[in-house]
């Protein structure tokens, strides 16, 4: 007798998985599957709900390279969302604070991305030298007249005309500076203050402030610089000096020694 | 045909002590242990971390909400983990649904993510009816689904994603000039093949009584 193919379907799926289907049937389907199928692909790959397979699938495939791995800053805010009762209402897509900010400016902006927290982080790892610190920015076209507001990517290339308004995470308090270093020329520090664990916008004089990139052009790397005690002058000159693209950044560089970094990248044309 | 774990499949770390190490992470968390929090979170991140940056529509904050999402959730819920040991696949799953969620929720609003949004109690229950299977075995099967493929984009594109692992899929349209969507669909495509695959050998374990 001639086999006949026999495509899955959401019974017999939902039965394989929870264990409830027949053994010949499940014998049949192994055999079925076992060799290329489209139709039995493309429902696979559209059958909904996620499930168990997904996550056995995902598991084997996170198994073929190492990935990211987690890092003190994340895990602390883990933990601080676990210390608060769920959330009533979701977070605000960004995507809805960048429509607010083109109404109400860029002081809403500002306002909407702190997120400062009531004590210090507890979470190290270990005995943690560094301060955990994550560096993110936002694009800022039309100013003054229409603002528009976007996520900055780093890598991205940006128009001249833009400006960058940069928010800085930390894991604890710390000593932070703001260094624009680029290819070419002396590093240029143009922000230093005492930062308390969370996030925050950058401000001079309790105003927003973004980075004009006008008379800029080509790769430039914006570094934030924290330590936990004092950051002077030249502690930040010496760690600038060694940060200049493209010269791949690593802890061992000198004058990095119990620092933290992290960096953005953009290319302004 | 069966899948039997090959002598020279490389593996990151033994299956069978990564489950029983999971179980035993799980417990101590549960009696409120903090090491064994950050224990899971060391391991598991970065499985949970690709699985949200396939999707090329999330930035890289999107990616970091859905992977803080992904540990709050399982972590508020690990009382209802019926199998311990499945810890791994759970927070993957969440992850996924977690990532889902946050799509459905931009094109359609949120109705639409209530509905894909799956309870975690329900995907617990679901790890543990899974049939025991061999995770080097399965390894060795994604080693092979990537060996035939054919060359081309999709080749290359898992190549970038999964064997390399360094960029998102946001970055890889960008490195291979090509829409983001096309770059989620080539990951897709590719990761139904592996389901498939991984699915025969569940039906054949089923068969044999698991």
């Amino acid at each position: 007798m001639t086999h006949i193919p026999t495509h899955l379907g959401p019974r017999a799926y939902r039965r394989l998985l929870d264990g409830t289907l027949e053994e010949g049937e499940a014998r049949e389907i192994a055999r079925h599957l076992e060799r290329e199928c489209e139709v039995c692909e493309a429902f696979l790959a559209t059958c909904g709900e996620v499930d168990a397979l997904d996550g056995q699938v995902d598991g084997a495939l996170a198994a073929l390279s190492p990935g990211a791995d987690g890092h003190d800053l994340e895990f602390a805010r883990i933990e601080r969302a676990l210390r608060t009762p769920p959330p009533q209402r979701r977070r605000a897509p960004v995507l809805a604070v960048a429509a607010a900010v083109a109404v109400a400016g860029i002081a809403g902006l500002v306002a909407s991305r702190i997120h400062p927290t009531g004590g210090g982080w507890t979470g190290e790892k270990g005995v943690a030298r560094a301060v955990p610190l994550r560096l993110r920015f936002v694009v800022i076209e039309g100013l003054p007249a229409r603002p528009g507001v976007e996520k900055g990517t780093s890598g991205e290339v940006v128009d001249s005309s833009a400006s960058l308004q940069f928010e800085v995470e930390l894991g604890r308090s710390a000593d932070v500076a703001l260094v624009r270093v680029s290819a070419a020329g002396a590093p240029e520090p143009f922000f230093r203050q005492r930062l308390r664990a969370g996030r925050t916008s950058v401000t001079v004089g309790g105003s927003p402030a973004a980075y004009p990139l006008r008379e800029l052009a080509g790769p430039q790397r914006f570094v934030a610089i924290a330590a936990e005690g004092p950051l002077d002058g030249e502690r930040i000159a010496r760690a600038a000096a060694v940060l200049a693209p493209p010269g791949r950044l690593v802890p061992e560089l000198p004058g990095l020694d119990g620092l933290s970094l992290d960096v953005v990248e953009v290319t302004v044309r | 045909m069966s899948v039997r774990p090959p002598v020279t499949a490389k593996i990151l770390l033994l299956p069978s002590s990564r489950g029983e190490e999971d179980a035993s992470c799980v417990a101590r968390a549960l009696s409120g242990e903090r090491a064994a929090f950050r224990a899971l979170y060391d391991q598991h991140r970065p499985g949970v971390h690709r699985v949200a940056r396939a999707f090329a529509a999330l930035d890289a904050d999107d990616v970091d909400d859905v992977v803080q999402e992904s540990f709050v959730r399982a972590f508020r819920s690990l009382s209802r983990l019926k199998d311990p040991a499945r810890f791994g696949p759970w927070v993957l799953t969440i992850a996924r649904n977690r990532a889902l969620s946050r799509l459905a929720r931009r094109r359609a609003g949120e109705q639409l993510a209530g509905d894909l949004a799956r309870e975690v109690e329900a995907l617990a229950e679901d790890a543990a009816a899974m049939p025991e299977t061999h995770p080097e075995a399965e390894l060795a099967l994604v080693r092979r689904v990537i060996a035939e493929l054919p060359d081309g984009g999709e080749k290359e594109t898992v190549r970038l994603f999964y064997l390399e692992g360094q960029l998102s899929a946001r970055e890889i349209a960008m490195r291979l000039g090509v829409g983001k969507s096309a770059i989620t669909m080539r990951l897709e495509r590719f990761r139904a093949k592996v389901k498939r695959r991984i699915l025969a050998e569940v039906a054949r374990l089923r068969g044999e009584g698991s």
